[in-house]
């Protein structure tokens, strides 16, 4: 156990030991960069919602390899980055007032016009960095999903495209990349122990094995669990409410897995939501079309399945579709693992039967049968970067054009996800043909007692909820 | 994008700041190092939309952790008065609280958190009042923020009465959060005395001094305000930096230590003001073939607690309302009321988008109702450059490109085509339509308030031949500053990396006028301008007898030329030096090289109680054909394709007009479709963080967008014959909200006229659809 981290912050070596500093774990790295005359890491909504602090985060992958994703520093805790690497926008070269010494990514944002007001500019610069560490054939679809996360008003974004693109073409070695050895050994030196900080009040844990998270979930029963802390974060990082007693998973490496086991997913909650989409691609196209609608590619890169399911968020955009799939949860505390139906993991908002000494181990996802036709869609004012007005995964099954089988789960109607029962007993043996899709929309429209809030009003949720229905019965004609 | 990458493309210089950009070195307020003694500060806001208060004690909050100072407004040393034009806005709430977020205290403290926790235990006595929310309910209370406004020409009545077909109805244009990347901040740094250094994210540097000067009770020469740059601005820090930048400096003044202020984006977004709701009511009469005989409209625009420039805004709203168009007989009545909602400012357009858009939705639905394409509808009512081309205030429009751009654009975009095409689609298509429109753009450019049509610049020439260049203009983003350095190297003859610029302030070029209204090139271009010929004329003389003693031969000062940095007798071009050495001979030959150069726009008035005047130097055009794919059950609009053409006259730098063109048309775009912003019954904004309010992402925009400036377009008598480029583009987003409508009324076969207001989103939308369908049965 140790009380201080170790990072490089761009290349350069940081040592904090938070209880000599009296610094509190819970600092953002946006704090600190900023307190420190890092200013090139700029704050514009402290929620992971613009990415103008956006950073990249390089650490050793399975591979021995730098491996670079790009995150929002300003719902990071510094615990997080002890053994890794930080790069911001002021590390690529050394400051240069010569365009030709640019990086190439910077570079290319300049030729192409690609910054105004330039504030924005430093985190997309870290955004595309961190494609340009990451090798792949990026279509115009994955460089607009891939940059999401960040938000430019002065520029109408065609010419920060058209930059990514130019600077994605280059492959020209640059600092990084050219002292991969020495960066990979320093970090390596690095002891990641498991971290146990105390500043005044406040407590920091951060186990690195399971066994240890669950013997330590039971001695804080009260403590707050994180992992990506991309919800939690945002109590400190916007209403600096006290943090008193945290549990950060995101150390615990046995938790970040995805395996295909049979007909099912595993997937251990701490694995990052960016993984899964990747896994998912292939094998299971409706939970790989929700990832990738789910927040942006920088909150993808740290928030798991875990803090999703966690939050418990009538919400949330993965419940539905693993309750639609019949999922489970697997809990594990002091005397064990247990698995739960995901229908009955939530029992009231935010409520949840998750015991005080227990923590979500991992997630049970069956897939798609053999004819089985999945789809989940999402409903948000701004299709990428959103959160959910409400949601809905179908499952269906047909035999003859008669529903054999009829899943409904709607997200954001009511103070859980839920079932739409009625709907679903009366299409169930039915045709399914447009007459009846009409009816059951109708029982739909009058199912739920939404809110009216800041992304709708009621009628419009109400109305949404039958015509996702509809939207689903005629594609799945295209299917 | 393609755009016209021509051969002069590759010469236009990038912007100045972008190689700092890109590395983060550039300097906002907040990236300024800490000062000595620094305080940091957090305002303590009204949770009530309109109460009495009763008192207010700080006492607990004193005590707080970190915390050094806490004014209310017992605390301004001089007028508690914010208000621009019009003095109806407190600096502090006194005796009122006006909207939620109406500022009252503010706590400096050691650190930001500690100032914010500490507003936490500031205990607030007031009594609640019934609140006014909406511009309904305004009018019904007859809750007039200033008296009405009228534009009117011709026979209104008697034509509306006989003319054959009239279409009327009521249109509606949501709020707008700025949404600029750099929140509100300040650093007030006390000095010697009384002085008052103000760092400040203003686009109005002389007003932020003159609100300053006003609080703190002394005059204006004890007050400097500087701004290096913004991180966007787009209207929202024309008047809004003024609050952060007076509170500051009170609680600066009060504890003798600098106090940095900056808003967190929620707070920001809470407290500050957004562009000007409009709700009117119009109603229009034309012929058979569609051409408008008359227009009616009643403008009522929502300007919050105070008027602030909502009585400026309302008037570019007025100024516009007949957009590109011809319209014989018109009358624009300009209503303003006073609602408890923090007090609406200035944003990009500056009313002429609300005002535009009920003209180009009541063409839209002649169109609809006379069953022709509304193009043909638009063609006919242009303006005309012969006759029919005098404006409902009785100004001539000159320079008029519409049908030039209609043509242009009719090809670019292939719009008869794809509108077949977009029909063929709908016509088998269940739930995703299609729509198409052209929507055209006048925009008069200069301030209405003629007086503000007035710009300095301060030159000076270093003995080393290197220039110092500082004008009154603020940059934001724009590339101002770009262009500035480009006048001023044009002008003189010399290369731009001779030049730099200095970050705008009081004590350089004082009595300065906001920028905005999109003026900044062309005021300080042409006051750069004349700081450059007053220089020339005292260098001619000087180079003409260095040259002369120098090659032996005599050389009249009318022959010397500078170009590309040399000083040169036009007539024999041998004979030249350096730029660097006239100089430095120069100085040595005791020469004044400081120039403060002026400019005022020639020949603009405009007589408010009348109604009429020119009150613009120029007008600039535009038009967009855009195509949207709208699915009608979930309310998802995808922008598709957009053709862009701008007549920027002859510009001067053409990658950052076309920059500027499509940041104003995506802004635009956001106001039309996903920006959104709710109040709940308590008058309590709920949509203040961008968690919940949504401004156009880069998965918005198509990668099938392109824009093009118009060409051969020169401009009388203004900057190197270039126009305004800033907020013409910004409006013509509505060409996207149009297609949306189009889409939706294909629902109906385009027999229906769709219900549907600014901003449709998917909510908007599905509504629409909902109502159309409804009406349908
Ligand atoms: C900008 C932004 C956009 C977002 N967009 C979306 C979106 O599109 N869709 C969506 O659904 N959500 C969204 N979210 C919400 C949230 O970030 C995600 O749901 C995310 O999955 C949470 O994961 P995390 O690991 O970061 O959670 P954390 O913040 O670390 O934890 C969240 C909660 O889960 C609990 N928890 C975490 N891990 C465990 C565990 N192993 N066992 C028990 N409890 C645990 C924590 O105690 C906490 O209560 C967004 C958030 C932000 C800030
Ligand atoms: S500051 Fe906006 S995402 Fe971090
Ligand atoms: S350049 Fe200003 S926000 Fe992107």
């Amino acid at each position: 156990m140790k009380s201080s981290i170790d990072f490089l912050y761009n290349g350069f070596p940081i040592h904090i030991d938070f209880e000599k500093e009296g610094l509190s774990p819970t600092t953002t790295l946006l704090n600190w960069a900023r307190n420190h005359g890092h200013k090139e890491v700029k704050e514009g909504c402290a929620e992971g919602d613009c990415g103008a602090c956006t950073v990249v985060i390089a650490k050793v992958g399975s591979d021995g390899k730098l491996h670079y994703k790009a995150v929002n520093s300003c719902i990071l805790f510094l615990p997080v980055l002890d053994g890794k690497l930080v790069i911001s926008s002021a590390g690529l070269v050394p400051e240069t007032h010569n365009l030709n010494e640019l990086h190439p990514v910077q570079k290319a944002i300049v030729e192409d016009h690609a910054t105004q007001c330039g504030f924005c500019t430093p985190g997309f610069v870290m955004s595309i960095f961190a494609l340009y560490h990451t090798k792949d054939h990026y279509t115009d679809d994955k460089i607009n999903n891939a940059l999401a996360g960040n938000l430019c008003r002065c520029t109408g974004y065609d010419s920060i495209r058209k930059a990514t693109k130019a600077a994605l073409k280059e492959n020209i070695p640059d600092f990084y990349s050219e002292n991969e050895a020495l960066i990979l050994k320093a970090l390596k030196d690095i002891k990641t122990n498991t971290l146990n900080i105390r500043v005044g009040e406040q407590k920091y844990i951060r186990p690195k094995l399971i066994d240890e998270a669950i013997v330590l979930r039971g001695e804080n029963p009260d403590a707050e669990i994180i992992n990506g802390s991309t919800d939690v974060a945002l109590k400190q990082s916007k209403h600096f409410q006290k943090l008193p007693v945290l549990l950060d998973l995101s150390g615990v490496e046995q938790l970040k897995f995805i395996e295909q086991k049979g007909n099912e997913f595993h997937i251990g909650a701490g694995l990052d939501l960016e993984s899964i989409r990747f896994k998912a691609e292939t094998v299971f196209p409706a939970l790989y079309d929700i990832l990738t609608v789910f927040a942006s590619r920088q909150i993808r890169n740290v928030a798991t399945m875990g803090g999703s399911l966690g939050s418990a968020s009538p919400i949330g955009d993965l419940l539905p579709l693993i309750m639609a799939m019949n999922g489970s949860l697997v809990l594990e505390g002091k005397t064990g693992q247990r698995t739960i139906k995901a229908i009955d993991y939530v029992v009231d908002y935010r409520k949840t039967v998750l015991q005080a000494d227990e923590i979500i181990h991992s997630i049970i996802l069956p897939l798609p049968t053999e004819g089985e036709i999945v789809k989940m869609y999402k409903i948000s004012k701004r299709t990428d970067m959103d959160i959910s007005t409400l949601s809905t995964a179908f499952r269906l099954k047909l035999s003859d054009c008669k529903i054999d089988f009829i899943s409904m789960v709607y997200g954001g109607m009511a103070a859980m996800t839920i079932h739409a029962t009625e709907a679903e007993q009366f299409l169930k043996g039915k045709e399914w043909n447009e007459e009846n899709i009409s009816e059951a929309a109708a029982i739909l429209e009058k199912t739920f007692t939404p809110l009216s809030d800041a992304r709708s009003g009621d009628e419009f949720r109400n109305i949404a909820a039958g015509n996702i229905l509809k939207k689903f019965y005629e594609e799945s004609k295209l299917n | 994008m393609q755009t016209n990458r021509k051969h002069h493309i590759s010469h236009d210089p990038i912007h100045d700041s972008a190689i700092k950009h890109v590395q983060g070195i550039s300097i906002y307020i907040d990236d300024m190092p800490q000062f000595h003694k620094e305080l940091q500060a957090c305002p303590a806001v009204s949770p009530y939309a309109f109460a009495d208060i009763k008192n207010i004690d700080i006492s607990e909050a004193l005590k707080a952790p970190g915390v050094h100072c806490i004014i209310t407004a017992k605390d301004i040393p001089g007028e508690n008065q914010m208000g621009p034009v019009f003095h109806d806005e407190v600096c502090l709430a006194d005796k009122e609280l006006l909207c939620v977020g109406h500022t009252y205290a503010v706590v400096a403290a050691d650190t930001y958190e500690q100032a914010y926790l500490a507003t936490k235990l500031i205990k607030l006595d007031a009594i609640e009042k019934e609140p006014i929310l909406t511009i309904d309910q305004a009018i019904a209370a007859d809750s007039r923020l200033q008296p009405l406004r009228v534009i009117e020409r011709g026979k209104v009545d008697e034509t509306l009465a006989k003319s054959k077909h009239i279409l009327k109805g009521q249109f509606k244009s949501g709020a707008q959060e700025h949404w600029y990347l750099e929140t509100q901040s300040c650093i007030a740094v006390p000095g010697e005395e009384l002085e008052m250094m103000v760092y400040s994210s203003t686009q109005h540097p002389s007003e932020t001094q003159a609100i300053v000067s006003e609080v703190l009770g002394i005059p204006r020469h004890e007050i400097t305000v500087e701004t290096r740059r913004l991180g966007g601005a787009f209207g929202g820090k024309e008047t809004s930096g003024n609050h952060v930048a007076a509170w500051a400096a009170v609680l600066a003044r009060k504890s003798g230590r600098p106090v940095r202020m900056r808003l967190t984006r929620d707070m920001d977004q809470a407290i500050t003001g957004k562009r000007h709701p409009f709700q009117s009511d119009w109603k229009i009469a034309f012929d058979d073939t569609g051409r408008i005989e008359a227009y009616h409209v009643d403008m009522h625009t929502d300007g919050g607690m105070a008027t602030d420039l909502t009585m400026a805004i309302l008037e570019r709203g007025m100024l516009h309302a007949e957009n590109a168009y011809y319209i014989p007989n018109i009358r624009i009545n300009g209503h303003s009321w006073k609602t408890n909602l923090p007090s609406n400012v200035a944003f990009r357009g500056f009313g002429q988008p609300q005002g535009m858009a009920v003209i180009e939705n009541a063409i839209d639905a002649i169109a609809r109702y006379l069953g022709k394409d509304a193009n043909e509808i638009r063609r006919i009512n242009y303006y005309d450059t012969k006759e029919r081309n005098i404006a409902p205030y009785g100004a001539e429009i000159t320079q008029n490109h519409l049908l030039k751009i209609e043509e242009e654009i009719l090809q670019c975009s292939d719009y008869l085509n794809r509108k077949k095409e977009i029909d063929d689609f709908n016509a088998h298509s269940k739930f995703i339509k299609k729509g198409i429109s052209l929507v055209p753009v006048k925009f008069g450019i200069s301030f209405t308030t003629s007086f503000l049509n007035q710009a300095g610049a301060l030159i000076h020439i270093y003995s080393d031949g290197s220039i110092q260049v500082n004008h009154g203009g603020i940059e934001m983003g724009q590339g101002l500053n770009t262009k500035m350095i480009q006048v001023a190297a044009a002008e003189l003859g010399v290369s731009i990396d001779r030049i730099k610029l200095t970050p705008t302030n009081t004590s350089k070029v004082p009595n300065t006028s906001a920028t905005a209204a999109s003026s900044g090139s062309d005021l300080n271009g042409m006051a750069i301008k004349d700081a450059v010929d007053q220089l020339k004329e005292r260098l001619m003389p000087v180079a003409a007898q260095i040259l002369g003693e120098e090659f032996k031969c005599e050389i009249a000062a009318e022959n010397i030329r500078i170009e590309n940095d040399l000083v040169f007798d036009q007539s024999n071009k041998k004979h030249s030096i350096c730029f660097s050495d006239l100089a430095s001979k120069a100085y040595f030959q005791q020469t004044h090289l400081s120039a403060a150069g002026y400019y005022r726009t020639p020949d603009i008035w405009f007589d408010r109680a009348k109604g009429v005047g020119k009150p613009f130097h120029y007008y600039a055009y535009g038009m967009a054909v855009c195509e949207v794919e709208v699915d009608t059950y979930d309310g998802k609009v995808k922008l598709q394709r957009a053709r862009i053409i701008e007549d920027a006259g002859e510009t001067i730098n053409e990658q950052i007009d076309i920059g500027q063109v499509l940041g104003g048309f995506v802004q635009g775009f956001g106001w039309v479709t996903s920006e959104d912003i709710k109040w709940n019954e308590k008058g309590r904004i709920l949509n203040a963080s961008p968690d919940t309010y949504k401004i156009p992402g880069i998965g918005d925009i198509p990668v099938d967008i392109e824009v093009k400036l118009l060409e051969k377009a020169p401009n009388d008598n203004t900057i190197r014959r270039s126009k305004a480029v800033g907020e013409p583009p910004f409006p013509l987003a509505i060409s996207a909200w149009m297609a949306i409508k189009y889409a939706i009324a294909s629902l109906a076969n385009h027999k229906l006229e769709p219900n549907l207001k600014i901003p449709a989103t998917n909510e908007e939308v599905v509504l629409s659809v909902r109502d159309l369908e409804e009406r349908l049965k």
